[in-house]
């Protein structure tokens, strides 16, 4: 799928990932691959301007922690970004409804 | 890849402590798939201004606001319990006090309506961040201004006879003194890394969420803001100052709209 029709829903499908729980740029671009069964295959670095945007506004928030040597930052959900993501779901669903009953 | 992005985050005006950041990830996620494809410098460095820079844009229309509050609520304590501040004071100090509150008032209130109105969107034009932080530097000025006015009053001993009212005015210093210099941090943050993309700033109507034309809306203002005062100077007593004096704040709030409103966001 093209990254260009994803633009819309990437923050929520961040906030999904990283709400069922801590998570790394790379889990998390790993995270997406493997829930879409393959279908949003995103160009790798655009997550980051995300994830780091995302904190700024206080809907994540990360810390340092060490993997194999190496530094790694960790993004946990806040809890504003946990209400931010129900309303998201909600909203996803009332427009998921409308464009299956208006293409069905 | 790694070196050249952090050349035009730099060239962007990224800070170094966010740059640094940013390449210790990126070579965490180089060593978790070597083979991984992380884009264009160029392009990654240009999302990664325009995103960050929206947030901080948005943020300090948030700051401005919040960090004005407490310096707002000792004002009106202060003034509002403490008698006699005009009469020892020279008039050329109230104007700047009076002048400085309402200007920190209309800029920090502009600043988060727009950063309400901008809430969730991932990346704004240039234009649209610079009015965001023009209305928080307007509150800024209004609340610094409000902050030395007092600290004048306070140290000239103008204030009221209660016990409390110099004590009370030093601590309004304080607060407010911080309050200023911590939103002027999230300005200053700000300011230094703008988002690049290109488009226009909306104006006033999108601020309501109206769909009216902003002269429309400043022309109802300015006619509620006289009604209001002439409807003061009528309980006072002399109805015809109240007149005048509507009158003239009604032009004041219209030749205000025509002078500031482009630069800051009002009307375009």
């Amino acid at each position: 799928m093209k990254a260009e029709a994803l633009k819309g829903h990437l923050d929520s499908m961040i906030l999904a990932v990283v709400g069922a729980g801590p998570a790394h740029g790379y889990a998390v671009i790993e995270q997406l691959r493997r829930r879409s069964g393959g279908v949003f295959d995103l160009p790798e670095g655009t997550i980051y301007p995300a994830l780091h945007r995302l904190e700024a506004d206080g809907l994540l928030t990360s810390s340092w922690a060490t993997a194999n040597g190496r530094r790694r930052r960790v993004y946990t959900i806040t809890r504003r970004g946990r209400s931010a993501l129900g309303e998201r779901r909600g909203d996803w669903r009332l427009f998921s409804q409308a464009v299956d009953g208006v293409l069905a | 890849m790694i070196g050249r992005l952090d050349d035009e985050l730099k060239e962007l005006g990224v800070p170094s402590d966010r740059r640094r950041r940013i390449r210790l990830e990126l070579e965490d996620h180089l060593a978790c798939d070597p083979e991984a494809d992380l884009g264009e410098p160029v392009a990654l460095a240009r999302q990664f201004a325009d995103e960050l820079g929206t947030a901080y844009a948005r943020r300090g229309g948030f700051t401005i606001f919040l960090a004005l509050v407490p310096l707002g609520v000792l004002f009106v304590a202060l003034f509002a319990l403490s008698a006699a501040y005009t009469t020892n004071a020279d008039s050329g100090l109230i104007l700047p006090l009076v002048l400085g509150t309402q200007i920190a008032f209309v800029g920090g209130t502009l600043g988060l309506l727009r950063a309400w109105r901008l809430r969730g969107v991932a990346t704004v034009p240039t234009a649209e961040a610079r009015i965001l932080l023009r209305r928080a530097g307007l509150g800024l000025a209004g609340g610094a201004t409000t902050v030395a006015a007092i600290a004048t009053l306070a140290s000239r001993q103008w204030l009221g006879p209660e016990w409390w009212a110099h004590p009370l005015a030093w601590i309004t210093v304080g607060v407010g003194a911080a309050s200023v210099l911590f939103g002027a941090v999230a300005v200053a943050r700000a300011a230094r890394l703008l988002p690049r993309a290109d488009g226009t700033a909306r104006d006033l109507s999108f601020d309501l969420g109206l769909n009216v034309d902003p002269w429309r809306i400043a022309i109802l203002l300015a006619v509620a803001v006289a009604l209001a005062i002439a409807a003061d100077g009528a309980v006072a007593g002399d109805a015809l100052d109240g007149l005048v004096r509507g009158f003239a704040d009604a032009l004041a709030c219209l030749a205000g709209f025509a002078l500031l409103g482009r630069p800051l966001g009002l009307r375009s």
